[in-house]
């Protein structure tokens, strides 16, 4: 009974697809740290691998993000990727670095809602979107409608406004967006925020996927069974400081009871 | 699926129609609305109106404003009319010029600064008008020997008056930006939500320069035509312009908030201000309540188009 409860809860997050990451250390972060916020924090990334970042609010693991993703700065320490150091003043060098960050809040930092599905999948991609001088209105929306399909965004057209659609659907066109960028990296942070079920299952599936392509992951989640069941390993960080490096291998997953203690 | 839906009619519709039932009620209420005579009149004025507001279109669509423009128009037509004697066809490229870097200031000064667009074109405008008035407190005339270069801007070519292919050629550029350039694309992403568009990497201080500065080429060109024809220029030239570009701009659907509408927008808005100025004064309406009509109408423009989700960021 309980055995079954279990595998059932595995295979809500696509366990049955996890694969195992490569040994190449695709992003290096050693001895991070920013001012007040956290410090000390290093992690090997490897490609293909997911990593969730578990903490509560305030330990610090948002800044991590934000470090990582370019619109913060940190005070100290080293980012690598593959093999060589960066320094990121905005998040204009994360992405020509190949860092891409789905943010908690869609609306006013994944979107922009007033405009529509073809603008949104497109803004990182515009310079491919020409022929000759200008752009091309044909290139724009053959790329709107692959990533449409892709992704599965269910929307009437590719001129339709982000503000019309689903959440879930919402959150795939910011999906779509840094998939079209050709992200190698990508932060997740709480991707499956207020979208409904079926949507959640989708982005799942679609983790797994990118994971199995080759790109590099670090997720934060909402709850901690999404931490331990979409994750290879997860890294706990409590007031600032890494705390624990726990593995999270297929079919030998912590409960969220054996980790809890050390979150809070 | 889609719980909102509120806006129902397209702003661009709306226009079109204000445009179509101020036609007509301009033909009912006098007759030589529509004579060949007045329609070459209003178009002169569209000209004038769409240069400027196309500039002033650039920067509303970032969420910001542009109050300077008139300034600009007046700083332009004094120093066209002290250049053209000294330096020929070359005043042309030589006013356009300060035009641009009159708004690349503008610009500058908004996005290192970071200071509201309000309060820093308020502050160039000042600083434009009183160089205006320092070169030339009064009104400045075309130099004996200059006749024929104004002439180019002031002449036709068959039926076609100049004034309107440069409306038009202005139209073109600044709707092709907009439409097929990365940097036009730029400038909506920001006006639409300018977080997200900082944190995907493009760069903003350099999308509001651009902006300001093609509205200062906008203005820049207005005050070189409008100067032309009136063979004058004088520094109280352009005032009444900064309204008026702002009305265009409104009237036409963008909407203040920015991200919305755009440079056909501004056609529609420019066609509409050109025709209701000259309608007015055609059947009648006493000049002094003028006025009354421009201000609703700009009202009723902003109230139907603004974003009312970004309520926190309007100042």
């Amino acid at each position: 009974m309980l055995m079954v409860g279990h595998e059932l809860a595995a295979e809500h997050y696509r366990e049955s697809m996890q694969g195992s990451p490569s040994g190449e250390v695709v992003l290096s972060v050693r001895d991070l740290a920013m001012t007040g916020k956290f410090e000390g924090f290093s992690l090997d990334l490897h490609g293909g691998e997911i990593v969730g970042l578990v903490g509560l609010l305030g330990s610090g693991k948002e800044e991590v993000c934000r470090c990582l993703g370019g619109s913060e700065s940190p005070s100290a320490g080293k980012i690598s990727i593959r093999g060589r150091e960066t320094r990121f003043n905005s998040p204009k060098d994360a992405i020509a670095a190949g860092i891409g960050v789905i943010p908690i809040d869609r609306r006013n930092e994944g979107l922009a809602t007033s405009l529509d599905v073809a603008n949104n999948i497109n803004l990182l991609v515009l310079a491919r979107m020409r022929r000759g001088l200008f752009l091309s209105p044909a290139l724009e929306r053959k790329s709107a409608l692959k990533w449409i399909g892709e992704v599965m965004i269910k929307t009437p057209s590719p001129q339709t406004a982000c503000s019309t659609l689903s959440g879930g659907n919402q959150q795939k066109v910011v999906i779509a967006k840094w998939l079209a960028a050709e992200a190698g990296i990508l932060v997740l942070d709480h991707p499956t925020r207020g979208i409904d079920v079926g949507a959640k299952d989708e982005i799942y599936r679609r983790i797994r996927e990118l994971a199995a392509a080759g790109l590099s992951i670090i997720i934060m989640c909402d709850t901690l069974e999404e931490d331990i069941g979409l994750s290879d390993r997860i890294v706990i960080m409590k007031d600032g400081r890494m705390v624990r490096d726990i593995s999270c291998a297929k079919g030998a997953k912590p409960t969220p009871v054996d980790v809890i203690s050390y979150v809070v | 699926m889609s719980v909102k839906n509120k806006v129902a009619i397209k702003p661009i519709y709306i226009s079109l129609g204000l445009f179509v039932v101020l036609v007509a009620a301009f033909t009912i209420g006098n007759k030589s609305f529509l004579s060949l005579y007045n329609a070459q009149t209003i178009l002169n004025a569209v000209g004038i109106l769409l240069a400027v507001g196309l500039g002033q279109a650039c920067v509303i669509l970032t969420g910001g404003i542009d109050l300077s423009v008139g300034s600009i128009m007046s700083l332009v037509s004094v120093v066209f009319m002290l250049l053209l004697g000294p330096l020929g066809p070359w005043a042309f490229p030589a006013v356009l010029l300060i035009g641009l870097v009159s708004g690349a200031l503008n610009g500058l000064i908004v996005s290192k600064l970071k200071i509201p667009s309000f309060i820093a074109t308020l502050g160039t405008q000042g600083i434009l008008l009183s160089i205006a008035y320092l070169l030339s407190a009064g009104p400045l005339s075309v130099p004996d020997n200059s006749y024929g270069l104004v002439d180019i801007v002031n002449g036709a070519i068959g039926p076609v008056k100049s004034v309107w292919i440069i409306g038009l050629a202005t139209f073109a550029i600044f709707f092709v930006m907009e439409r097929y350039s990365r940097m036009g694309r730029g400038i909506i992403y920001v006006g639409a939500n300018e977080r997200m568009s900082y944190l995907s990497g493009l760069d903003i201080d350099r999308i509001r320069l651009v902006a300001f500065s093609m509205s200062g080429l906008g203005a820049a060109i207005a005050g070189v035509v409008l100067s032309s024809t009136l063979y004058s220029g004088y520094p109280t030239i352009g005032g009444v312009y900064v309204l008026n570009s702002i009305a265009v701009v409104v009237v036409g659907g963008t909407a203040m908030t920015g991200g919305a509408g755009g440079m056909l927008n501004t056609l529609v808005g420019a066609l509409i201000m050109g025709i209701l100025n000259n309608g007015m004064t055609v059947v009648g309406v006493d000049v002094y309540a003028q006025q009354v009509f421009l201000g609703v109408l700009v009202i009723f423009a902003v109230a139907v188009t603004f974003d009312r989700s970004k309520l926190a960021i309007i100042k």
